[in-house]
């Protein structure tokens, strides 16, 4: 399988996630700049937006990505059901886009956050998931002044409804609604989180628990296949 | 502007360009007539003790620069220090003050900081991979010191987050003397991409020299002149003189400029820092020993600027390079695909001279040398204070377990211990992938070094930030070898071997003989450290008149930066304990102390020796240093950073005061575990069994022949500890 990631200028994580993917799972990836609009055809198993300052997110975290030639290519490919992924900035690109429900707001304290969380996987059952247990908790790091998740009451029930959200934070950190820290859309395969799973795939770094994410993934698109 | 009002006008003309009568008969003498007043201010700027180091020469001369053991492939005098670790890995770093701008505008001050830091690492081919910063700040209870700080680390954050390098250590030091005269020293550690480091030497008369970056405008208008002087309740009227930065333009300059070194197309590269346009013109050009004719029409700007302006001007995000005649465009189109503006503005000459044309006149023309090595040199004078400085302070505790809880969690929450989360909480610690260790897990940041193919090597960079002015206060000599072997000492807790240093010296007015005096003893310290530990300077950074107008000052600060190296990153250690039922042990001597502590090099050697063998040998499972706070603070901290507790139990020796036990700062010790069965016994050091790892989250001490003196919950030391801000 292969997996494209996303380069938007000031992102920062793409060269992390590519290193995950290469080295740690041995699988290939693809640098696709945000100027060519045509090239998400076909050999592509798993669309990653990967975290970072796209933009130096001036204006808004993700507003002014979201209107780049990439982003039209982007849709198509959700729409013909291809997965993607979005971390972080990457999360913020997608809601921006809408790509996937809700906004995220500046964190209540007002400050960036870098720390290691508790996250539960609420939902084990996505493509993006699937190896972890249910209501399982893992940690992974944070790092992010915009995490902080909102949807309308509506909104959430639906949410709810369809299993969309994937995963909670265990303490609120930021004033997530209900503690949300990663949702998809409603067809579940475009996933959003404000977490890194790419920065604890390693035990010298600290944990392992991001991983999955990453296998959950290439263990369905072998399905796929 | 005719000579005869120019002379009429004079000292006003010098005083804004912070030269004296004397320094201008001396220009008079260099060039050979009457330099015009834009020429005066390129003097200014580059003749401040901040480009020229004018104060500080002699005594910078007299540190060590090689050492046998180290590769050193670039040292003071360049953009930043290089040291060659093998395996194709070349590490760039370098600090570097920003206090003035902090102390009048804090966000931009230290966001310009660390965006400075960054490029001089960048303008040798090297990728940035860590920053780290030392902050001293007035305490937290004074309102415009908490307004300064906390713009300060904002800033700080602004910048790192967004360029994408993670800010792995340093240190935080609130004490009054830094009330409104706040220091960020920001140091960048790099790695090398390129095979040979980037020279900034100018070559090839007709090469066209191209402009890369942000547009000139008005700001940072003469700010290393500015950041050479002192403070007054005027400073205000400095605000222009401090840099507004640009994260995102940073972190794109990095990306094309590194694609750039990588293309072959760069001859010679410089970032526009301190001094601008006048300084990367006059080094590039001093360096290879050629001219450069600068074209002021052709430099984007924003607004209509006069040519001082375009000079002295320290905008932010800009980089000037040098490329072969003819492939200029190959270059430019590098950085235009990257949407940078990119244009040649001026051509290397044979002349050795800098010509400057501003609306096809020339305004300035100056022999490169004589603005970048032939600034005066003074010798200042140096008198020790009168009055004895290092004395024991305070009285002894009573032996009593109330008294004893009730000091140690004072302390845990007093400014000098409480708890730095909320600073490093905002720092994006671990993007890049190689942090092993971050802040407040290890004595020292860890990160794992990556082959110049990106592929990660066996090997780890440690790196440490030290500096205690308490001591250096009491006694610059002694205090500043302590710095130094606090650095080293911290490095050895990782298991690494110190391999180099670049230091930040922060003093006040060097004109007052008493002030010189510090700086004088604390260079001679940091010069005895570095024989002894073996270690080599490679550059710096000399910030001095810390003082304002009534003559307060800062404690004297000299900051050092030390790297050391682990060679397998799997054999590091952190401070947490790791099981329960692990002993802990005490390694090295306890003293009563005075106000600096001593030190006692052959043993301080030995400590760092027998951690770095039985850290890599896999027998130390933790390991805490104690310093700053002794024996208590440093258990506390091992707690608040562990899911475990401890039991102890400590001997009262008749001649040593109870303060010194519990909360002595004798220098040469750590706290160390080890599997239960294995037996520690450093040769040349006292060895203590302190007790074992427990698994109720507990600090329980008990004095022999008296009973339980402490016993506090985690809990407990982490409400003491924590700080809102």
């Amino acid at each position: 399988m292969r997996f494209g990631v996303v380069r938007f200028p000031g992102s920062n994580c793409e060269n992390d996630c590519i290193d995950i993917i290469t080295r740690i799972l041995g699988l290939k990836t693809v640098l696709i700049d945000y100027r060519e609009a045509a090239y998400l055809k076909g050999n592509i198993d798993c669309l990653i937006v990967p975290g970072g300052f796209s933009f130096g997110d001036y204006l808004r975290a993700g507003a002014i990505a979201k209107s780049t030639p990439i982003m039209e290519s982007i849709k198509r490919f959700a729409e013909l059901k291809g997965l993607i992924i979005g971390i972080c900035n990457g999360f913020q690109i997608l809601t921006e886009a809408g790509l996937l429900p809700g906004t995220l707001l500046h964190n209540s304290s007002g400050k960036f956050l870098c720390n290691d969380i508790k996250l539960k996987v609420v939902n084990n059952s996505t493509a993006f998931t699937n190896l972890y247990k249910e209501n399982e908790i893992i940690t992974m790091p944070i790092a992010h002044a915009e995490g902080n998740y909102f949807v309308s009451e509506a909104e959430l029930l639906q949410l709810r409804v369809n299993n969309q959200i994937i995963l909670e934070y265990v303490d609120d950190i930021n004033g997530s609604t209900s503690n949300i820290a990663g949702v998809c859309n409603a067809t579940k395969n475009v996933f959003g989180l404000m977490p890194h799973p790419e920065r604890v795939c390693e035990e010298a770094l600290g944990g392992t628990d991001g991983l999955r994410v990453f296998e959950s993934i290439m263990e369905r698109t072998k399905l796929l296949v | 502007m005719t000579n005869s009002t120019l002379e009429k006008n004079i000292e006003e003309i010098l005083s804004k360009s912070k030269l004296t009568l004397d320094e201008y008969k001396l220009i008079k003498d260099l060039i050979g007539r009457e330099p015009n007043e834009v020429e005066i201010a390129m003097f200014g700027v580059m003749w401040s003790e901040h480009c020229a180091y004018k104060n500080s020469k002699p005594l910078l001369q007299t540190l060590p620069t090689k050492s046998e053991r180290v590769k050193v492939l670039a040292g003071p005098g360049e953009n930043a220090g290089i040291v060659d670790v093998g395996d194709g890995i070349r590490i760039a770093f370098k600090i570097e003050s920003h206090n003035r701008p902090t102390a009048i505008e804090p966000f931009q001050g230290a966001t310009t900081g660390v965006g400075g830091i960054l490029r001089d690492i960048l303008t040798l081919g090297a990728k940035p991979i860590a920053f780290l910063n030392s902050l001293h700040f007035g305490d937290l209870s004074n309102e415009h010191s908490r307004y300064l700080i906390t713009h300060a680390v904002a800033g700080i954050a602004n910048y790192g987050n967004c360029t994408g390098i993670p800010t792995v250590g340093g240190q935080a030091i609130y004490h009054e003397s830094y009330q409104g005269n706040p220091l960020v020293n920001a140091m960048c550690i790099g790695l090398l991409e390129v095979e040979q480091p980037v020279t900034a030497a100018a070559k090839g008369v007709g090469n066209p020299v191209i402009y890369v970056g942000s547009e000139t405008g008005r700001d940072g208008l003469g700010g290393a002149s500015f950041a050479s002087s002192g403070l007054s309740n005027k400073s205000n009227k400095d605000r222009p003189a401090v840099q507004i930065g640009d994260p995102f333009m940073g972190k794109i300059l990095i990306e094309s400029c590194l694609e750039a070194y990588k293309s072959g197309l760069v001859i010679a590269s410089q970032d526009m820092g301190a001094a601008g346009l006048t300084c990367a013109c006059s080094e590039m050009s001093a360096k290879g020993n050629v001219g450069i004719d600068l074209n002021l029409d052709k430099v984007p700007s924003r607004g209509e600027l006069e040519p001082h302006e375009y000079l002295l001007s320290e905008s932010q995000e800009r980089m000037l390079f040098i490329a072969e005649l003819g492939k200029e465009d190959e270059l430019i189109s590098i950085f235009k695909r990257w949407n940078l503006p990119a244009m040649v503005v001026g051509e290397v000459t044979n002349s050795e001279l800098v010509r400057v044309f501003y609306k096809n006149e020339l305004v300035a023309e100056l022999p490169p040398k004589a603005l970048t090595d032939q600034a005066p040199i003074y010798t200042r004078e140096s008198l020790a204070p009168k009055v004895s400085i290092n004395v024991v302070s305070k009285a002894d505790f009573k032996l009593d377990k109330e008294e004893i809880q009730k000091e140690l969690l004072d302390r845990l929450s007093s400014s000098d211990f409480s708890s730095r989360e909320w600073i490093y909480e905002q720092y994006d610690q671990q993007v890049q992938l190689n942090t092993i260790s971050k802040p407040g897990q290890a004595d020292a940041a860890v990160l794992r070094l990556r082959k110049p193919n990106g592929k990660p090597s066996e090997k780890a960079l440690a790196v440490s930030l030290d500096c205690n002015p308490k001591y250096v206060q009491a006694d610059p000599y002694l205090g500043a070898q302590i710095a130094m072997a606090e650095a080293a000492r911290n490095l050895s807790s990782v298991g690494a071997k110190p391999l180099a240093i670049t230091n930040n010296l922060n003093f006040g007015n060097p004109e007052r003989p008493e002030s010189f005096w510090y700086l004088e003893q604390s260079v001679k310290g940091i010069r005895k450290a570095c024989e002894e530990l073996d270690v080599p300077v490679t550059g710096g950074n000399v910030s001095l008149y810390n003082e304002f107008s009534d003559g307060r000052h800062i404690l004297p600060t000299p900051v050092i930066g030390m790297i050391g190296l682990v060679e397998d990153y799997k054999q590091t250690c952190k401070i947490p304990f790791k099981e329960e039922g692990n002993n802990i042990w005490l390694i090295g001597d306890t003293f009563n102390e005075r106000d600096c502590p001593s030190l006692d090099w052959s043993k301080e050697k030995l400590l760092h020796q027998f951690l770095q063998e039985k850290i890599s040998s896999g027998e130390i499972l933790s390991c805490h240093d104690l310093s700053e706070g002794g024996l208590l603070i440093s258990l506390s901290e091992i707690i608040l950073a562990s899911d475990f507790g401890v039991q102890i139990e400590i001997e009262k020796h008749k001649s040593l005061r109870l303060a010194s036990i519990l909360f002595g700062e004798s220098q040469s010790r750590a706290i160390v575990t080890t599997k239960p069965g294995n037996v520690l016994n450093a040769q040349g050091l006292k060895t203590q069994k302190l007790g074992i790892v427990s698994k109720k989250q507990n600090l329980q001490i008990n004095l022999k022949e008296f009973g339980e003196i402490l016993d506090l919950s985690k809990d407990e030391l982490k409400r003491a500890n924590r700080v809102e801000v």
